[in-house]
């Protein structure tokens, strides 16, 4: 039990330097906040517009991080796309990225970004053919249930946990890895990011909406921990 | 006076002679006894060097002792000479020497002494009496007047002393004359202690006396001695054994020291002399004591600098790699310098112990190190290590897809996959094309544009380049031809980066009207094969029959009907073969359809149909009695070969109504196909005359402006011919839209149309564009409305097809109504409290057979709502309860729980009702509709078709301006614009008619109708104001947000939300090392190849093994 403590304890220092080192690496007065990627195709990016501030407050609740209350919306071209350092992308439906989207993106993300998709329903397809064009190298892997993502803040020894249902299967997760770094991740079968939204928007139980809010916490700070 | 006087001196005078003579008789005997002690001891010395010879050493401290205390000895007497002679030159006293005197002679006696004294007070003293004075003196001097002193003198002692110096000499003399000369060298020995044997020194020169060599060098020694006597002598060291060497040549000795390994001294003896000892100072050669290597590669070739193994100095890199070299030698040296076999000298820096140098490797060669010690010692036998130059490849570019010359697509783009290879990186890739006009064939180098490929990882060994190569700006016009290929350089900045060539490809830009012959031929070969076939399979059904029936009266299978089996057998085969192949064809030609979007969503997705319903004309159960067959003749079994030839005939009805069923659908199909083809060309030359009219107004190539306006013409005529086709092929096929293709033919073939597209070209041939834009628009706007008859034809059709769904609802209401109506007997039945065990028992196979009876139904409407919008959802509910109630049933029956069942089969007439009343529902919904509802796909296109129309109307509204007083010609437009928005209303009041199953997701398209009717009023009035517009827009923005709803509705379905269940899960496998970097895994197993040295040819395996695992991978899906 001792140990345990201890270990929390440890944890808890090393978080406290990680977010101040974070904090401190932004510009004065600057509050963290996560970005919602604007792309074209014809799929809803704008999907929950209440889901990144109950998440932002969420993190301002659990951690210390100077979170903004709203998020900020960013295309791939916009000139402070590299302003950012995790990106959030959800959506329905089609997503197309250009040549030079693909590209910046991967730029982006082979220099410290993070981007974190959630499949919404029907975005599976479109992320992954899109996401090829980004990292055509590099192989999308199952991410296990001992990476660091399901124990970076709370503790989720059985992945991810299942928020909606869509096809009747198990909750998936998936990344892209640069220099040993998971710099995409990709739920699937879960919809964590509804389960951000405001309760009456889909109307999850609050054990479903504080799981989500956990698993995203976990996300952020993986994000900006790595 | 003078008598006292001159006596008196003459007195003193002779007592100083005395006394002189006596101090010199003193010397001479202390001088002689020293003298004879010296000789003797001499003597002594020199006898005894020579019987005891002496070492040189002991001879010279003897000398020196010897020569020591002769020198003192001597030196006592020249200073007792002195102290009696100078400084005691007066002592005795006169007075003492009067007394010795006076005691010689009796009378005297003291009175010489007395008279001295008194005469000293004769001239001073007055109390003495002067005459007693000279008295006394006169007789003392009269006493001794004839006495002389000399006589007084002792001179024994003195005597002895000679004779022992006499004694002394002769003794010498005598052993000097016995002992001859060994007395006499010993007496040279004693002068000259290093003497030969004859008496002589014995000299030794010792070469090369004091060195410094080289350690296992050999050093020759060689000896002179001075003593030609000597024969032998020994040499000693001060680490080993000495050598006793004999002389070889005139008073030379030699000697070879062999392999020197430690520093030592030596010197050569002879008798008991001995050469001076001389140092040997043994000294390494430099040696290289640890040679470290770094090589860094040219920087563009992007390896990591490495290191060699320690001590391995044979290099390996790419041209240009600078080489660091380190190394430290076993001791201090002044210089190191590498020598390269190609003549090349590069200088180390020296340091101490150590030394280092830089060289870049240019070329094949071999180097040596020459170190060079403090001595000038150079190094022993340095290595020659060896430089290889690791060639760096010239890239290899491919264009793997499409890898072939094609023909573009729809989409005017070239899918592009670009592969370059380099074994160090590929820096740059560019397509380069040109474009050859109609009929030109001849290729001009000069004309290629190039165009860099931007926004890849350029660097890596191999680029994969996946791009869209959108040509549909490139102003292509129908039957261009693009030549294209892709040139890619290395990123060799040493030797020059090396260019490589694609292989060359053709992209021919078709019309739209030769695709669709080219696919109208295409399937009217599939068609035809497939009726070969069919009437083949007639013939082989006869052929079967009637061996069939010889079969029954054969008794034995004899050969001749073993050979009209067997050709039965290979007949059967030979279409499977045909069938086969056709199927391949159709394939294709669906793909292409579809990948280039020549045909609409709909048409594809019922040839996809097809292509399945295909397969199942070639049944797995066909092939087995073909087996079957083959094994009865193989037996030449009769009654075997009979049931298969019975088997396969029942078998080959069966394929022939399958194979009839599906050509009747392709001849179905087809009429269909040409007409969205024909729908789409003329989509198709609306866009392009749109095209000519934006390129005229920016000033384009005319002469290709005029061509293409030309093409157009032609393609509207080829338009009507395939629409005349299309009316010829209808009218032979019932429940077609001939009408509304006649209507569209009309159109196409309207003097306006025809006029147009003359003017047109004429314009474009004068140059006088000034209508240009305006008879373009109309011209456009005609087009489009061939293309929206040609569309509503379309649907008109699908509407047929809607009549079929309708049938098959109908007929499954049927056995609903039907299976309704044994539940409830068979409800009543089990409620009746008379049934019995048994009848329970039936009732409950009754039931069963309800339910799969229900199973059967249920499946038909599932497959239905699958197809049609307007089937109601609830239907496949309802029928889902029903079934479920059923289950229930049969569960309550088993277990002899009548009233549970009965009520379980009360609820399923219940939901079977339902079920009923919402298939009612849906029919009537279908009736009303007229279309009896539209899909999806239907929806979508013609919305889109419309807001086009919607679209160009409004645009030529705008262009009218705002306000009254218009023109006659402006009026003539207006009221043409009026019509046309009109029939656009026609067409969404139909549409919003047809599209009822989706009122709830389009909302009221009615109110979008009324709109437009509103806008027709304003054009009929010629009067065009801010609401006109406005209201114009607002109705394309409804028709836009109305596909956009519609799209959405699929994802809306599923995305309702609901809850998660929670799933048992197990983590995926653990990440691979790689972590999904397959590039990566690829680089780095290269590098450390390159890195452990594998040869060239091994490398190329290992890059093919990863390729491979990669390929592999990615065919796995990863």
């Amino acid at each position: 039990m001792i140990k345990c403590s201890m270990k929390k304890i440890y944890c808890v220092f090393f978080l406290l330097f990680v977010f101040i080192t974070v904090l401190a690496a932004q510009p004065k007065g600057s509050q963290f906040t996560i970005a919602r990627l604007k792309y074209t195709g014809g799929g809803d990016w704008y999907n929950d517009p209440s889901c990144i501030p109950n998440l932002l407050a969420f993190i301002k609740q659990h951690a210390v991080i100077n979170t903004a209350q709203d998020e900020v919306q960013v295309s791939i071209m916009d000139e402070d796309f590299f302003s950012y350092p995790v990106l959030f992308i959800t959506g329905h439906g089609r997503i197309t990225f250009t040549d030079k989207e693909a590209e910046r993106l991967r730029t982006y993300l082979t220099h410290g970004g993070f981007l974190y998709a959630d499949d919404d329903y029907g975005m599976d397809e479109h992320f992954r053919r899109e996401m090829r064009k980004v990292f055509p190298d590099k192989d999308l892997l199952a991410i296990p249930f001992s990476h660091e993502i399901f124990h970076s803040h709370f503790e989720f020894a059985n992945g991810l946990p299942k928020i909606h249902e869509h096809d009747g299967k198990p909750p998936a997760g998936f990344g892209y890895f640069h220099n040993g770094r998971l710099v995409v991740f990709y739920t699937q079968e879960t919809n964590i990011s509804d389960g951000w939204a405001d309760a009456e928007v889909h109307g999850n139980p609050p054990v479903k909406r504080e799981l989500a809010l956990k698993m995203g916490m976990n996300i952020i700070v993986y994000a900006l921990m790595n | 006076m003078s008598n006292v006087t001159n006596t008196y001196n003459e007195l003193i005078s002779r007592l100083k002679e005395y006394r002189t003579r006596q101090k010199a008789l003193f010397f001479s005997h202390n001088l002689c006894r020293v003298l004879a002690i010296l000789l003797a001891v001499f003597l002594l010395l020199l006898l005894a060097e020579t019987i005891l010879d002496f070492t040189p050493q002991l001879l010279i401290v003897i000398a020196i002792l010897f020569t020591f205390a002769a020198a003192l000895a001597l030196l006592w007497q020249l200073g007792s000479f002195f102290l009696l002679f100078v400084i005691h030159s007066q002592k005795p006293s006169l007075n003492d020497i009067a007394l010795q005197v006076g005691s010689f002679y009796k009378k005297t006696d003291d009175r010489l002494a007395n008279a001295l004294q008194l005469i000293q007070r004769y001239y001073g003293d007055t109390r003495y009496s002067r005459s007693l004075i000279e008295e006394s003196l006169n007789i003392s001097a009269g006493a001794l007047q004839d006495h002389d002193f000399k006589n007084f003198l002792d001179r024994k002692p003195f005597f002895r002393s000679v004779k022992y110096v006499l004694a002394a000499l002769i003794i010498t003399g005598i052993f000097s004359l016995f002992l001859g000369t060994q007395f006499n060298t010993a007496l040279l020995r004693y002068t000259h202690p290093y003497l030969d044997s004859r008496g002589r020194q014995a000299h030794f020169i010792v070469l090369p006396g004091h060195v410094t060599a080289l350690r296992n060098t050999d050093i020759p020694v060689k000896i002179w001695v001075s003593d030609s006597a000597a024969q032998n002598l020994s040499l000693h060291f001060s680490d080993r054994e000495p050598v006793v060497l004999t002389k070889t040549g005139a008073d030379t000795f030699y000697y070879t020291i062999p392999e020197v390994k430690e520093t030592f001294s030596y010197h050569a003896e002879y008798r008991r002399f001995s050469s001076p000892d001389y140092k040997v100072t043994v000294e390494e050669r430099p040696l290289l004591r640890t040679l470290k290597i770094q090589i860094t590669p040219p920087a563009y070739s992007k390896i990591t600098p490495w290191s060699l193994d320690d001590n391995v100095g044979d290099i390996s890199a790419l041209k240009g790699a600078q080489i660091t070299l380190t190394g430290q030698t076993n001791k201090p040296v002044q210089s190191a310098m590498l020598l390269f076999a190609g003549g090349a000298k590069i200088t180390a820096r020296v340091e101490e112990r150590s030394f280092s140098a830089k060289f870049t490797i240019w070329q094949n060669d071999t180097y040596i190190i020459d170190l060079v010690d403090e001595s000038g010692n150079h190094s022993d036998k340095p290595i020659t290590y060896t430089i290889r130059v690791i060639p760096d490849q010239y890239p290899l570019v491919d264009i793997v897809q499409p890898g072939k010359d094609i023909d573009l697509g729809d989409d005017m783009t070239i899918p592009l996959l670009i592969e370059a290879r380099d074994d160090y990186g590929v820096s740059l890739l560019r397509l380069a094309y040109q474009v050859l006009p109609q009929g030109d064939e001849q290729i001009d180098s000069s004309r290629f544009v190039l165009q860099k490929l931007q926004g890849f990882d350029y660097g890596k060994d191999i680029l994969r380049v996946g791009l869209d190569w959108d040509l549909s700006t490139s102003d292509l016009m129908p039957t261009d031809v693009v030549v294209y290929y892709v040139e890619g350089y290395d990123n060799d900045t040493i030797s020059g980066p090396k260019r490589a060539v694609s292989k060359m490809y053709r992209a021919r830009f078709p019309s739209l009207y030769e695709i669709y012959q080219d696919i109208t031929a295409n399937q009217d070969n599939v068609i035809e094969g497939m009726e070969d076939v069919f009437q083949q399979e007639q013939e082989l059904q006869k052929q079967i029959a009637d061996l069939a029936q010889e079969m029954k009266r054969a008794t034995e299978v004899n050969w001749e009907k073993q050979q009209e089996a067997e050709e039965i057998l290979k007949n059967r085969q030979d279409m499977q073969e045909k069938l086969q192949d056709l199927a391949a064809d159709l394939n294709e030609m669906v793909d292409k359809m579809q990948n280039e979007n020549l045909v609409s969503a709909e048409t594809i997705k019922k040839f996809q149909e097809v292509q399945e319903l295909y397969k199942e004309i070639m049944t797995p159960e066909m092939e087995q009695l073909m087996r079957e067959m083959a094994q009865a003749l193989e037996n030449m079994d009769r009654n075997l070969l009979q049931k298969a030839l019975e088997e396969f005939k029942l078998s080959e009805e069966e394929f022939n109504k399958n194979l009839d069923k599906t050509i009747s659908l392709l001849k179905r199909l087809k009429i269909e196909q040409q007409l969205d083809q024909a729908q789409k060309m003329a989509e198709n030359l609306a866009e392009r005359q749109e095209n000519v009219a934006d390129k005229t107004a920016e000033n384009a190539d005319m002469e290709r402006l005029l061509k293409e306006q030309q093409n157009i013409d032609h393609d509207k005529q080829a338009l009507g011919e395939m629409l005349q086709d299309l009316q010829k092929e209808m009218s032979a096929t019932p429940a077609m839209p001939e009408q509304e293709v006649a209507e569209a033919m009309n159109t196409l073939e309207s003097d306006s149309l025809n006029t147009g597209l003359q003017n047109l070209e004429e314009m474009l041939q004068s140059g006088n564009l000034s209508k240009f834009d305006k008879t373009s628009k109309q011209v456009q706007n005609r087009m489009q409305q061939v293309s929206q008859q040609l569309l509503k034809a379309k649907n008109s059709m699908s509407g047929a097809q809607q009549q079929k769904a309708f049938a098959e609802l109908k007929k499954n209401s049927r056995q609903i109504l039907e299976l309704s109506k044994q539940q409830e007997e068979v409800m009543q039945k089990t409620g009746d409290p008379m049934t019995g065990d048994e009848q329970v028992t039936d009732i409950a196979e009754k039931q069963q057979e309800i339910r799969t009876g229900l199973g059967r139904v249920t499946d038909n409407v599932f497959r239905l709502s699958k197809e049609n919008f307007a089937i109601d959802p609830g239907i496949y509910k309802a029928l889902g309860l029903a079934s479920m109630q059923m289950d229930d049933a049969v569960s309550a029956l088993e277990e002899r729980n009548n009233t549970a069942a009965a009520n379980n089969q009360g609820n399923a007439v219940t939901a079977l009702n339902q079920a009923m009343h919402r298939i009612q529902a849906s029919m009537q919904n279908m009736m009303q509709g007229g279309g009896m509802g539209m899909s999806f796909q239907q929806f979508m296109e013609q919305m889109q078709q419309m807001a086009k129309g919607q679209q160009g109307i409004n645009e030529q509204t705008l262009g009218m301006g705002l306000g009254k007083g218009l023109s006659m010609a402006q009026q003539a437009q207006m009221a043409r614009l009026s019509a046309e928005q009109g029939q656009m209303r026609k067409s969404m009041e139909q549409l919003a008619n047809e599209a009822k199953g989706l009122s709830e997701v389009l909302g009221d398209l009615g109110n979008m109708a009324q709109e437009m009717q509103q806008v027709e009023n304003d054009l009929n009035r010629n009067i065009i104001t801010r609401e006109t517009i406005t209201r114009q827009n607002r109705i394309l923005s409804r028709m836009l947000d109305a596909q956009k709803s519609i799209r959405e509705r699929e994802y809306s379905r599923k995305r309702q939300a609901e809850r998660g269940k929670d799933y048992f899960a197990t983590s995926p496998d653990e990440l691979d090392e790689n972590l999904g970097e397959r590039e990566n895994r690829l680089q780095q197993a290269l590098l450390q190849a390159k890195k452990e040295g594998y040869t060239r040819d091994y490398l190329e395996l290992i890059k093919q093994y990863f390729e491979a695992l990669t390929r592999q991978n990615e065919k796995n899906g990863n």
